[in-house]
């Protein structure tokens, strides 16, 4: 744990000015899950881009700008230190039921990406039901070349794909439960 | 029967895009008459940077992860050969006459002369940091490096394979495009959300022309300039004479390699995060149709080859 801390520690000093710096291949990570919800109840729950409460690690979220392209926010994260990750939206589509944001800041130990974006989106299934999908494309969190093992674009792959099965996971059980 | 006629077609195809597939280490061969792939190569090395030799028949394809270059085969569509490089190979142009090929060293610095016929590196030229797109005039003299953190293009003697001077231009080129005349020269910055114009004569930048969120590279058309917005997820358009924007084009998600067919009625756009190849007329501005590809296609640089 302490080697995983240095390495990334090491990166942001050696690194100071070059935030959208990073590795030769850009990642894709794709997770999809159903929930037992009219996907307009889904969409309400997850459109507003202050809002990220469904998500389980989160502790709050400050936002600035509400739902408007542009728009930002402070996602706080539970756990040693109250890691924080900084977003913006891209992209917005209500009709579509669509939104688009990026990462603009997060330290390669919360979550080892960089230059990261993201889209989630929701889909009717049926009247009850809803499919809902969060893409990813980023690069990996170290950004020069020969990546350490806890840096490279498989520990990217890895973490990103794990924070999309759970976060899917406690959305889908938010809604079903009506919080 | 089908297949035999299919087959055909494909081999009558006047222009072919060969798309590197980074996430599926492959490349997609399109036929961009039918819109179809017609042939799927695997690479390996997470391939990304393209440049065709039109008359030469080859289509080079770096791999930034597996630090080679691939020689295909145009015509046959086989690969005919590696070459082994290193460092982060990534953005690539070839001379005209099909030899050499210049590969830019993402993370050294430096572009590396590659002779495809001998395989090896050389030559190497020392350029500013990150060296990401490369573009050669036409009459082969002048090579172009967008070197994208020193927010910078490098303007590099081919007889000499020395660095003659710089431009500095937007924040953190990415793709360098020339025009056929080889007077003007066009870099898409990331960092500042625009295309710089520069007179390469002059070697001073003459405009910018702010465009769409992460523009990544630019393509040339019947007199207007093309330039995909990744995180916009469109095309800027606008006039070459006059700087105007002319249009914003929704396109596909995270839109990155594009370029013109020959008779400049028609740009192409790949798509990586849509797996597409999107045509656009360039006449009306308006997407017309689309071809699937292989996980996550770049196609950065010169990916279509004209059938001579």
């Amino acid at each position: 744990m302490s080697m995983r801390l240095s390495v990334a520690a090491a990166v942001c000093c050696l690194l100071p000015g070059l935030a959208i710096a990073h590795g030769p291949s850009r990642l894709k990570v794709t997770g999809s899950i159903e929930i037992n919800a009219p996907a307009d109840k889904v969409w309400a729950r997850i459109s507003k881009f202050d809002d990220v409460s469904w998500l389980g690690p989160v502790a709050k979220t400050e936002g600035a700008g509400g739902s408007a392209i542009g728009a930002t926010r402070r996602v706080t994260l539970k756990g040693d230190g109250s890691p924080t990750v900084d977003e913006e939206l891209v992209k917005y589509d209500a009709t579509a039921m669509s939104l688009t944001y990026k990462i603009t800041k997060v330290d390669p130990k919360v979550l080892p990406v960089t230059n990261y974006s993201s889209t989630l989106s929701v889909s009717a299934v049926d009247a009850g039901k809803s499919k809902v999908e969060w893409r990813a494309g980023f690069y990996r969190g170290y950004p020069n070349n020969d990546p350490p093992p806890e840096l490279n674009d498989d520990a990217s792959m890895a973490a990103v794909t794990k924070l999309y099965q759970t976060g899917l996971q406690d959305l889908k059980k938010t809604v079903e439960s009506g919080r | 029967m089908s297949a035999a006629l299919f087959c055909a077609a494909a081999a009558q195809a006047t222009e072919l895009a060969f798309v590197p597939a980074q996430v599926a280490n492959r490349v997609s061969v399109i036929d961009l008459d039918r819109m179809q792939t017609v042939a799927t190569l695997d690479i390996g090395g997470k391939p990304a940077g393209v440049a065709v030799a039109q008359a030469a028949g080859r289509a080079y394809v770096t791999s930034p992860e597996g630090k080679f270059l691939t020689i295909i085969d145009t015509a046959t569509l086989a690969i005919a050969g590696r070459v082994a490089l290193k460092g982060g190979p990534l953005g690539i142009a070839v001379h005209p006459s099909g030899a050499p090929v210049y590969v830019a060293d993402w993370y050294e610095h430096r572009v590396y002369v590659v002779d495809p016929v001998r395989r090896a590196i050389v030559a190497e030229v020392p350029v500013g940091r990150s060296p990401s797109g490369l573009a050669v005039t036409r009459d082969g003299r002048l090579l172009l490096s967008a070197d994208r953190d020193d927010d910078q293009v490098s303007f590099i003697d081919t007889e000499t394979l020395r660095a003659t001077g710089v431009v500095k231009v937007g924040t953190r080129p990415f793709g360098v495009t020339l025009s056929a005349d080889g007077r003007r020269a066009y870099t898409a910055n990331v960092g500042s959300n625009d295309v710089s114009v520069i007179d390469v004569a002059k070697r001073e930048v003459v405009g910018t022309v702010k465009v769409g969120d992460r523009p990544y590279a630019v393509a040339l058309a019947g007199g207007r300039a093309f330039v995909t917005n990744q995180y916009a997820g469109t095309v800027t358009a606008f006039d070459e004479a006059t700087l105007a924007v002319l249009a914003t084009i929704p396109v596909g998600d995270y839109p990155e390699g594009i370029e013109a067919s020959a008779d400049g009625r028609s740009v192409y756009v790949v798509n990586w995060e849509s797996n597409t190849v999107l045509r656009l007329d360039a006449e009306t501005l308006k997407a017309s149709t689309t071809a699937a590809t292989a996980d996550g296609p770049r196609g950065f640089g010169n990916f279509i080859w004209r059938r001579p």
